[in-house]
């Protein structure tokens, strides 16, 4: 679980967030299914521009949620969409995809620890 | 603090806003959040935020364009925008910037980065409304200022540039470098209906230069009304300018008088540039120089007031200018220069107008290099007496007190004779009598006659046909001038004033202790000589204005007669 989050930024949050910590780790869940849904569907229909957008939203929450690798790979696939790189698009749509499932489970376990 | 900071978290991810608005509430700042770009702008309208964290990617309209409008709407007040952005792509950033951001936040926030950027803002923020609050406050009492020196200018012109300026005989030119003027041009008839000019330029321009022009103009309009020579006024003005004005100020000055009668312009000049009269259709030029210190500079015990007498016959023109026009320069630093002042108006045909042309050469010279000193340029043409314009009527109050039926015997002794001169004083007494005051002028010009005959040629025994040749009137005014210095004798006039119900008579003796003269053969004379000798003017003037002129005795005692009637006006 540590691999996929940055447990001193959760703690930080923690913190922050007092009562709201378990909203927002709702929230992200929420969202970044939504946005993840979003990219695969703008990569469908071939939309470029969203797909970039969807990737850049999901690269921001991930980032703040201290999903370190998964913001790593959305900057990659927002790269990738801004620069129409469409070989490279089904690559990293996959290590998102891979990605985006362990951050769940670990937001999950730590959402359960709450 | 005294009111809380309101703040609008623009941003499409919502874990973002849950997170930025926490923070940003905790440190004790009211937050409202937006979920895209046409949300921002609407609660921008609507919850008037003082600062905007806006996130620069969001779909329909992007944080740019939001930036943009928020920052055209806020107008002159700061709103600060922080774009929240990762500091990755440079050209992004540089987009940021463009569209009025003033500051970044990058994911993942810190609270303690964010802190800093926003105290560090509102610090900003409160600055520049504090700036803006002076600056209107400056620019509000500019604009008081601004309103007050334009009242003292009106206030100012009225003094400074009153007078009968406005008659077609006098040319003006005056242009100030600032709302008020160093230099000063007045002009006023006194009671003979001689017309004096004061050019005066002070030292140093605007509101100090402006200063000594109300006591200055005071004492000419007062004392030219009243009917006291230059050289008296003269001497006053500097008296009072020496005892007013800080050392190192001064005002050179020059003063003309106008005898229309007599066709002669007396002058004194202090410090200013050469006055030029040209004389017989501009065939002759005669140069007015400075022989005297400006006024303020000497005290009263060594202030010269000598004026000189120069003959100026209808037609002839005097130009006068402040050094301003002399030393206005052109791009190059060149002066104008005395050169070509000289060139123009001893160059000029007569057909050509003198002070359009000068206007004209300055203007050009100067040309858009802004001019350095107050430029102030004056022209006086002599016209014959009855071209003079009618004088404003003084509205005097009617009287029904007054004196009716008198006598009044002054008589003035050497030392009076040398020092004071009488007529203010006789004319203040006799505008006393209500009836009299209508015929001020007339009156006026009587007394002068008289005295100046019984002074000259009666107690100094000056010879007026002195007059006729061509230095004749230098000479007559340096022999006046020496005879009056070991003078024996005395002037005397006695007044009778007789009035019955509409009509009246002022009844004028004076006598002198001269030796007299044949007036016999001379009033014969007096029939046949030519219009223009210079000598015998003041007789039949004289004889215009008065309904009798009796001499007696050898020729040392006249008696004239002033009658008027309502009916006459």
């Amino acid at each position: 679980m540590a691999e996929q989050l940055d447990m001193s930024l959760l703690n930080e949050l923690r913190d922050l967030m007092d009562g709201e910590f378990s909203v927002l780790l709702d929230v992200y869940i929420r969202e970044s299914e939504r946005q993840f849904h979003e990219a695969n569907e703008a990569w469908e229909t071939g939309d470029m521009d969203r797909l970039g957008r969807s990737a850049h939203s999901l690269k921001g929450a991930s980032c703040n949620i201290g999903a370190v690798q998964l913001a790593d790979y959305c900057a990659e696939l927002e790269s990738a969409a801004k620069q129409r790189l469409e070989t490279r698009v089904p690559e990293m749509l996959n290590k998102v995809t891979l990605e985006l499932r362990e951050v769940r489970d670990a937001v999950y376990a730590v959402r359960l620890s709450c | 603090m005294a009111e809380t900071i309101r703040i609008l978290v623009a941003d499409d991810s919502e874990v973002d806003r849950l997170l930025l608005s926490t923070i940003v509430r905790k440190e004790g700042y009211e937050v409202q959040q937006a979920v895209d770009g046409f949300d921002a702008l609407q609660m921008f309208e609507t919850y008037r935020p003082q600062m905007v964290l806006l996130d620069a990617v969001m779909p329909g309209i992007d944080g740019f364009e939001v930036a943009r409008r928020i920052k055209a709407q806020a107008g002159e007040e700061f709103v600060p925008i922080i774009f929240l952005t990762s500091l990755t792509e440079a050209d992004e950033l540089a987009r940021c910037v463009e569209a009025g951001g003033d500051d970044f936040l990058s994911k993942p926030y810190n609270k303690v980065i964010l802190k800093a950027k926003l105290n560090a803002m509102d610090r900003m923020r409160e600055m520049h409304h504090t700036m803006q609050l002076q600056r209107d406050e400056i620019t509000h009492h500019h604009a008081h200022l601004v309103q007050e020196q334009e009242a003292a200018k009106a206030v100012f012109d009225n003094v400074a540039h009153a007078g009968n300026l406005n008659v077609p005989f006098i040319k003006t030119l005056i242009s100030p470098l600032a709302i008020f003027n160093g230099d000063v041009l007045l002009a006023s008839r006194n009671p003979a209906d001689e017309v004096y000019v004061l050019l005066g330029d002070f030292t140093g321009h605007g509101l100090t230069a402006a200063i000594g022009t109300m006591p200055l103009a005071e004492i000419f309009y007062g004392m030219t009304q009243k009917g006291f020579l230059p050289g008296e006024i003269l001497r006053e003005a500097n008296r009072k300018l020496q005892g007013m004005l800080p050392k190192g100020y001064f005002c050179c000055a020059m003063l003309v008088a106008f005898n229309f009668h007599k066709g002669t312009v007396e002058f004194w000049n202090g410090g200013l540039p050469q006055g030029v009269l040209l004389r017989d259709g501009q065939k002759s030029l005669v140069h007015l120089d400075s022989k005297h210190l400006p006024l303020g500079i000497v005290g009263d015990d060594r202030f010269d007031a000598t004026t000189q007498v120069v003959e100026m016959a209808p037609g002839d023109r005097l130009v006068m200018c402040t050094d301003g026009i002399i030393e206005a320069r052109d791009k190059q630093g060149n002066q104008f220069g005395f050169e070509a002042f000289n060139r123009i108006v001893a160059g000029a045909d007569p057909r050509v107008d003198i002070f359009e042309r000068l206007k004209d050469a300055v203007y050009r010279h100067i040309g858009s290099s802004g001019r350095e000193d107050d430029i102030t340029l004056v022209e006086i043409t002599m016209v014959l007496p009855e071209d003079l314009p009618p004088p404003a009527n003084e509205q005097v109050a009617e009287s029904v007190t007054g004196s009716e039926e008198w006598r009044l015997s002054y008589e003035l002794r050497p030392r009076s004779l040398r020092a004071a001169n009488p007529l203010p004083l006789l004319q203040h007494v006799l505008m006393e009598v209500p009836q009299l005051r209508s015929h001020a002028g007339s009156i006026y010009t009587v007394l002068a006659e008289l005295y100046s005959n019984a002074l000259e040629h009666g107690v100094l025994g000056l010879d007026s046909s002195l007059k006729s040749s061509a230095n004749g009137f230098a000479d007559y005014y340096r022999a006046r001038a020496l005879a009056l210095e070991d003078l024996q004798g005395y002037v005397r006039f006695d007044f009778r004033c007789e009035i019955e119900a509409a009509r009246g008579s002022l009844i004028i003796t004076v006598e002198d202790s001269g030796p007299g003269f044949d007036f016999r053969s001379r009033l014969s004379e007096l029939e046949h000589t030519s219009r223009l000798a210079y000598h015998g003017r003041g007789m039949r003037l004289l004889r215009s204005l008065c309904q009798s002129i009796e001499y007696r005795g050898k020729g040392n005692e006249v008696e004239v007669v002033f009658a008027w009637s309502e009916e006459d006006g």
